[in-house]
């Protein structure tokens, strides 16, 4: 099998499709993996931010029911010395935790606080913000972080005091944020950015994983990173989401992405708002491994899919090529089998000849031709020996030499049996690549049949114009005849007027002899041509009437027109009639004029007009003299169908039309 | 100068007949009427008329060219051929002799005599 070469632009396209298909499988994997690490991520956060919304929740509920009670106790209400024991005891117990417990009165003035601070009795805290909010609402509120005189940052629950339905203050519980916050939201670690970040309800930052809060607004904190302030509107709506952000690094100046996870915690009346973040690039990197596997997994079915459509292309190629290869073979089989079919029962015999002209192949017919039984009897003849005249060839050879091919040359070609036939040749030459004759291929075909026909064809012909001129030979021989009877009779008759009828009876013949002379003469057996009989009538008339001494000027105004013998015989025998008229009614040695005007009026109407200065006396007209004119008048009308206008009154003027195909081709 | 003389070649007894009676009128020394090519030939070697009016078809195998060709052999007349044939179908055979003109049938007697005058004439 030939090398079969793919065509690099098919090659390179479907390359550039398993590129492409590569890339999207790549992409459409990798985005789904990135898309589980985002939700695992996301699971992870959610669990951290329930765990510490669940914390602070039982923390704050625990805190809020003691002070739920202290806050309806009598002695707390009366806030005598058996509520401030209650509260010191209340404090030694939590003090872990519980830094200190506040109590006020209605105007906000501190009136107790444990541990004992001297100078704090009688401050009016009346201007907190918590303190605004519990004095204005009379309803329990929990404070923002915010740093304690002792240095620690602190959170505050107020409860509200009533006495007898009317405020009477309120008891706080003074908490140590950093440690409760450490205790629930230190422990939040997710990879190495996971961090965690819990606002309050009016967006003050509670804490930050970054840094220490300092009881300002996170608006005031982030107002340069509109990723934070994004996260922290979607924090404040009070609902649970996942958001994912730009962040801005003021120190680093540098941005990335971050996925956070946010949850409300229900504080109180309040909420605080928790959201887990986590860096996208740690995701990222962390799917690198992944990625890499990735990519060389696709690297590698790439390669395959480049190998494998070069090796499919090929295989395809392959498989086309055979499908054409056998195609071909089949429509080749299936044409030497038609052209075989052809050349064996076409009636032409195939022969071909070597550089010697000896014949090294034929078909049957070619067998057939030369009467043989087998195509190796005439293997390796010479073409020249089965000729009738062998020197014919040469010429054929030499012309198919100088031209590579001949056509139609016919030879008398010898059969078997001694018999001849008559052959035309064809044959070109094949030549090798020096250009030097190799082969000879030809076809010969019997047309001795052909020739035979050809020759009764010709031979039937030539009997015609012998037999067409044998016809005008004898009408001729005949039409003389006559004349000679006529001129014995002219001869033994003594009367001058009748030997001059006789004359004039030898004219007309003429005039008739004329127009055979004319159409033998035109090679057509119908049609005369007009003009020309007309200048050989004229000529003859001037040239046999000389003795009635009158010359006539007679001009033809016509062109060549071809018309019926039919026709041209009366119209010959009436301007004959009519010059011999003229003739003789012309003044001795006089000259006059005739116009014979001939021509196509419309479509198939012809028409002839004789026209002449020379004015007839009228008893000439009325005598019997003129009997031939009116005689050959009729002759016109009955013959041409038709009306003759005559007037002799200003000369001669006689017109006639007719139909001119009037009659039909007789042969 | 005498009357010429004149041998009337014709097979056609009628035509020959009013040539012969119109030739003598016109005071020709008519010599003989020949039918055939071979009485042709002998009349004109015996008589050597000045004039031959030839017919070309004639009775026998021999025609009238035939005989104009062997009697121009033996002396030089004055052939005059006519014939109901077109004289292009013997061209041929005429190009070879010499000849005083073909007239084609009908003939009217004023044309050869026309003919002959001018000859004598000269």
């Amino acid at each position: 099998m030939k090398n079969i070469k793919i065509n690099n632009k098919v090659w390179f396209v479907v390359n550039f499709i398993v590129l492409l298909l590569c890339l999207f499988f790549f992409n459409s994997f990798y985005q789904n993996e990135r898309q589980n690490k985002i939700n695992e991520i996301i699971n992870h956060q959610k669990l951290h931010a329930k765990q510490a919304s669940k914390s602070f929740s039982e923390l704050f509920e625990n805190w809020n029911g003691i002070l739920n009670y202290l806050s309806h106790e009598e002695k707390i209400i009366q806030m005598n010395k058996n509520g401030e024991q209650l509260l010191r005891e209340i404090r030694d117990i939590y003090k872990t935790s519980l830094k200190g417990i506040t109590r006020t009165d209605k105007n906000g003035v501190i009136i107790f606080t444990t541990p004992y601070f001297p100078n704090s009795i009688g401050t009016d805290i009346s201007k907190q913000k918590h303190m605004i909010k519990i004095l204005t609402y009379h309803q329990p509120v929990i404070s923002d972080v915010f740093k304690a005189v002792q240095g620690f940052q602190a959170i505050v629950i107020h409860y509200p005091i009533f006495k007898n339905g009317i405020y009477n203050g309120s008891i706080a519980f003074l908490f140590d944020f950093e440690k409760i916050s450490k205790k629930i939201l230190d422990q939040i670690k997710i990879g190495k950015t996971g961090k965690a970040l819990l606002i309050s309800e009016e967006g003050v930052e509670l804490y930050n994983s970054y840094r220490n809060t300092q009881d300002i607004s996170v608006f005031e904190l982030e107002k340069n990173n509109q990723g934070r302030l994004l996260l922290a509107k979607n924090m404040l709506s009070g609902k649970e989401g996942i958001i994912i952000f730009n962040d801005y690094h003021l120190k680093s100046k540098e941005e990335e992405n971050q996925i956070a996870y946010y949850v409300p915690i229900k504080i109180l009346n309040s909420f605080w708002s928790l959201a887990i973040t986590y860096s996208e690039e740690e995701m990222i990197s962390s799917l690198s491994e992944f990625r890499n596997k990735l990519i060389i997994l696709f690297a590698l079915i790439f390669l395959g899919g480049v190998l494998s459509s070069y090796f499919g292309i090929k295989g395809w190629l392959v498989l086309k090529e055979k499908a054409a290869r056998e195609k071909a073979e089949k429509d080749f089989k299936e044409s030497e089998t038609r052209y075989k079919s052809l050349v064996e029962n076409i009636n032409v015999g195939f022969f071909q000849l070597n550089d010697s002209q000896q014949i090294i192949n034929v078909n049957q017919n070619c067998v057939k031709l030369f009467g043989y039984n087998d195509s190796n009897e005439l293997n390796n003849l010479q073409l020249k020996n089965l000729l009738i005249n062998e020197e014919d060839i040469n010429l054929f050879f030499e012309e198919l030499e100088n031209l590579g091919a001949v056509k139609d040359k016919e030879f008398k070609f010898r059969t078997k049996d001694g018999k001849y036939f008559w052959a035309s040749v064809n044959a070109v030459v094949l030549r090798n690549d020096e250009g030097k004759s190799k082969t000879y291929l030809g076809s010969i075909k019997d047309i001795t049949e052909n020739k035979r026909f050809i020759s009764l064809l010709e031979n039937s012909i030539k009997e015609k114009d012998i037999l067409i001129q044998e016809i005008f030979h004898r009408t001729k021989n005949n039409m003389q005849v006559i004349y000679s009877l006529m001129e014995l009779y002219s001869m033994s008759c003594n009367d001058v007027s009748m030997q001059k009828v006789f004359r004039e009876m030898g004219g007309r013949i003429q005039s008739m002899a004329l127009v055979h002379k004319s159409l033998f003469e035109s090679q057509q057996l119908s049609n005369v041509p007009l003009k020309l009989y007309l200048q050989k009538l004229i000529k003859y008339l001037s040239e046999s009437f000389q003795d009635y001494n009158c010359s006539i000027d007679v001009k033809l105004n016509m062109e060549e027109y071809y018309l019926l013998f039919d026709i041209v015989l009366p119209c010959g025998l009436f301007i004959n009639e009519i010059i011999i008229f003229m003739m003789k009614n012309c003044p001795t040695n006089n000259k006059t004029n005739l116009i014979i005007t001939a021509q196509e009026t419309d479509k198939n109407q012809f028409e002839i007009r004789l026209s002449s200065e020379l004015v007839i006396n009228n008893n000439k007209l009325n005598s019997n003299d003129e009997l031939g004119i009116s005689l050959f008048i009729k002759l016109i009308e009955m013959q041409l169908r038709t009306k003759i206008n005559c007037s002799f009154d200003k000369g001669i003027d006689i017109s006639f039309s007719f139909n001119k195909d009037l009659y039909f081709e007789r042969i | 100068m005498g009357n010429p003389s004149i041998l009337i070649v014709e097979d056609e007894s009628i035509t020959a007949t009013f040539l012969e009676l119109k030739f003598k009128r016109e005071n020709y020394n008519v010599v003989s009427v020949a039918t055939t090519a071979d009485d042709a030939i002998k009349c004109a070697i015996e008589n050597k008329p000045e004039f031959i009016l030839m017919d070309i078809r004639l009775e026998g195998k021999k025609d009238g060219i035939d005989a104009a060709k062997e009697i121009l052999n033996h002396y030089n007349p004055k052939v005059i051929f006519v014939s109901g044939y077109e004289p292009a179908g013997f061209m041929n055979r005429l190009e070879t002799l010499e000849y005083l003109a073909f007239l084609t049938k009908p003939v009217e007697f004023h044309t050869v005599n026309e003919l002959i005058k001018k000859v004598v004439q000269k």
